[in-house]
């Protein structure tokens, strides 16, 4: 079966003088239809650039200079204006860590889904009212009807999340990208948040793309998770896997330096050092001055991405498997 | 029996709104020793960060008792509190928005014992590059300034100024939430290291209870303004009592991919506000063993051990717990 977006060889670097300064790498990516795939990494990785770059969001400062991203079988990287405003919303929506970011805040919430559907030719101005509700009614917005006429400001964080989302999901899109969506909320409200989603995830087939950085919430939520680091997707694998037998160095230190997993008084394990800058690091592994494992080969030779029962790893020295 | 270093009793801090009165804390008791970490845990807006304020000297509680190593804080005029604010310092969430941009590390650090009129400028120099060395700055970072670090590398800064003045309680607001997780595991175990060699108290406030676990001797939970539950460390872990402690630890993710979402049991519903008057138990409308009395009657801290208390009428006689 197609998948419902499939990235190959993604590049973006930072607009300037330094033709290296590469923040998206080489990246290639598949999410399933109705499949959750979780993006992982530290600030500055290139996951919310990746996620951004999938809906042509990507900042001014920062340029796509190759690769293919193809979103239900078209591809997004070389279209129009006019044809991006169509596939955004009905074939990908995005979501925000802050609501505010996609709620406009002079409006009320029943005004900016009706616009979002009335645009995409999804209901006509007499049923958009009932479709409105139905909407607020399916992403569980408590007292739906008196929430839709009020405006942003009005709501609670969680709320405002769920009128998000439900504005994400007005045209039925086939992929939900989430950019953090519950990092700002407190864990009893992230739960039913990130729940929220895969209920909707089950009721209506959507895949999701969820970008963070909380390996926690991957590990409750993902079907299958991407490790990025520097650019680059370093480990790709099943969630169980992954996360139980990590096989680049980097993964195992994320698991490793969690709080989780220390003994109480005990001292945490450290990864040392600080990720790159973009196109600091020319030649060789990315990751190669934070590792334990690095040789000299890793200092002169960038590992290729290589497959080997169900798992990408780019390392010239992965773990053993467990 | 040494006096504690820390004893709060009835704290309360309101603030007018234009609906209401909000009731940030409301009635506290907390006693915390020489050299342990005490954390304050909870929801956004449960009023731990005001709480910390208050002990910090930052703000002034409506009511209540404030004593650090046998002196009233309350009240207290500025010139008075002078000597106790060196030993009481703050380190703050975003260590950039909380560090001069237009002074260099030098001068940051170095600032406090200026304000304090303490030691001249060659000995203040000197304690500034020991006080780098110590949190693990390169000493070639100190005619720099806070923009050109990484967020890492500012919380070292901000631990720095706190510390130059050799207090005995740090106020930990929230210290590593803003920082990635490897960089995380440094200022935790930085935060550890310098607890054993300085011999600090730590008033740790945190919404993560993975760091509360792995940082914290003593546990108090807030729920709008109030303490649900404080206990030692072994006893929270093992068998928390109140019904909002057990579900904050269930709604943990933790990195364990057996453990999913959708198997585990979620708590509905939204935090009550803090304004205006509130009757019988605050947690009620989220809490699933709810019952009649709950909706009329507040409880209050129960006893249940050494140090172990829980707000909850099903705890009342200290019988079996709850729901565990």
């Amino acid at each position: 079966m197609n998948p419902v977006l499939s990235i190959s060889d993604l590049r973006a670097r930072l607009r300037g003088p330094d033709p290296h300064a590469f923040v998206i790498d080489g990246l290639s990516l598949q999410v399933g239809r109705g499949e959750v795939v979780a993006l992982v990494g530290e600030s500055g990785s290139g996951k919310t650039m990746t996620a951004y770059s999938v809906l042509r969001l990507l900042p001014s400062a920062i340029q796509l200079v190759g690769g293919e991203i193809l979103l239900g079988g078209q591809d997004v990287v070389g279209m129009e204006a006019r044809q991006l405003r169509e596939v955004r919303g009905t074939l990908a929506s995005i979501i925000f860590q802050e609501p505010m970011t996609s709620l406009n805040p002079l409006m009320t919430i029943e005004r900016q889904i009706a616009e979002m559907l009335l645009t995409h030719g999804k209901t006509t101005r007499q049923t958009a009212p009932a479709r409105v509700i139905e909407l607020l009614e399916l992403v569980r917005m408590p007292d739906a009807r008196t929430r839709a006429r009020q405006y942003p400001h009005s709501l609670s964080g969680g709320l405002r999340q769920r009128a998000m989302i439900a504005l994400a999901l007005a045209c039925e899109p086939q992929i939900l990208i989430a950019d953090e969506p519950t990092t700002a909320l407190d864990v009893t409200i992230q739960q039913q948040v990130m729940k929220l989603l895969l209920d909707l995830r089950d009721q209506l087939g959507m895949a999701i793309l969820l970008i963070t950085h909380d390996l926690g919430v991957v590990a409750e939520v993902a079907d299958r998770v991407a490790v990025m680091y520097a650019g680059r997707i370093v480990e790709e694998g099943p969630v169980v896997d992954l996360l139980e037998a990590p096989r680049h160095p980097y993964t195992a230190g994320l698991l490793a330096c969690l709080p989780d997993v220390a003994e109480a008084g005990g001292r945490l394990v450290e990864i040392p050092g600080l990720p790159p800058k973009p196109g600091s690091i020319r030649e060789g592994c990315r990751f190669a001055p934070r590792c334990p494992s690095a040789t000299d080969l890793c200092t002169r030779v960038s590992p290729e991405t290589r497959i080997e029962a169900g798992r990408a790893i780019a390392c010239h020295h992965p773990r053993m498997p467990a | 029996m040494t006096e504690p270093l820390l004893t709060i009793r009835g704290l309360r801090k309101t603030y007018p709104t234009d609906r209401g009165v909000l009731t940030a804390v409301g009635g506290v008791d907390l006693t915390l020793d020489r050299g342990e970490t005490y954390a304050l845990a909870g929801e956004s807006g449960c009023g731990k960060s005001t709480l910390g304020k208050i002990v910090a000297a930052l703000i002034a509680p409506d009511e209540g008792s404030v004593r650090f190593d046998g002196q009233e804080l309350v009240g207290l005029s500025p010139r008075r509190l002078r000597p106790i604010r060196r030993r009481v310092q703050m380190i703050f969430q975003d260590p950039f928005s909380s560090l001069n941009p237009r002074a260099t590390v030098r001068r940051i650090i170095e600032e406090p014992l200026i304000v304090h009129g303490m030691r001249g400028p060659a000995e203040r120099r000197r304690a500034v590059a020991e006080m780098m060395d110590r949190v693990g700055l390169r000493r070639d970072a100190a005619d720099r300034y806070p923009h050109e670090f990484s967020g890492g590398q500012r919380q070292r800064i901000g631990i720095a100024r706190a510390l130059i003045l050799n207090p005995d309680l740090v106020v930990c607001d929230e210290p590593v939430s803003a920082l990635d997780v490897s960089v995380r595991a440094q200022i935790l175990n930085l935060l550890s290291d310098l607890q054993r060699e300085l011999g600090l108290a730590y008033l740790f406030i945190s919404h993560d209870l993975s760091v509360v676990q792995y940082m914290a001797d003593k546990i108090a939970i807030m729920h709008l303004g109030e303490l649900v539950e404080t206990a030692p460390r072994a006893a929270f872990w093992d068998a928390p009592r109140h019904p909002y402690s057990q579900a904050l630890i269930r709604a943990r993710p933790n990195p364990d991919p057996r453990q999913r979402l959708q198997d585990k049991p979620i708590l509905e519903g939204e935090l009550p506000s803090p304004i205006g008057a509130r009757q019988g138990c605050d947690f009620r409308s989220r809490c699933p063993l709810a019952f009649d009395r709950c909706a009329v009657e507040a409880p209050p801290l129960h006893p249940l051990g050494p140090a172990h208390r829980a707000a909850c009428h099903l705890v009342e006689g200290a019988a079996a717990p709850v729901g565990a």
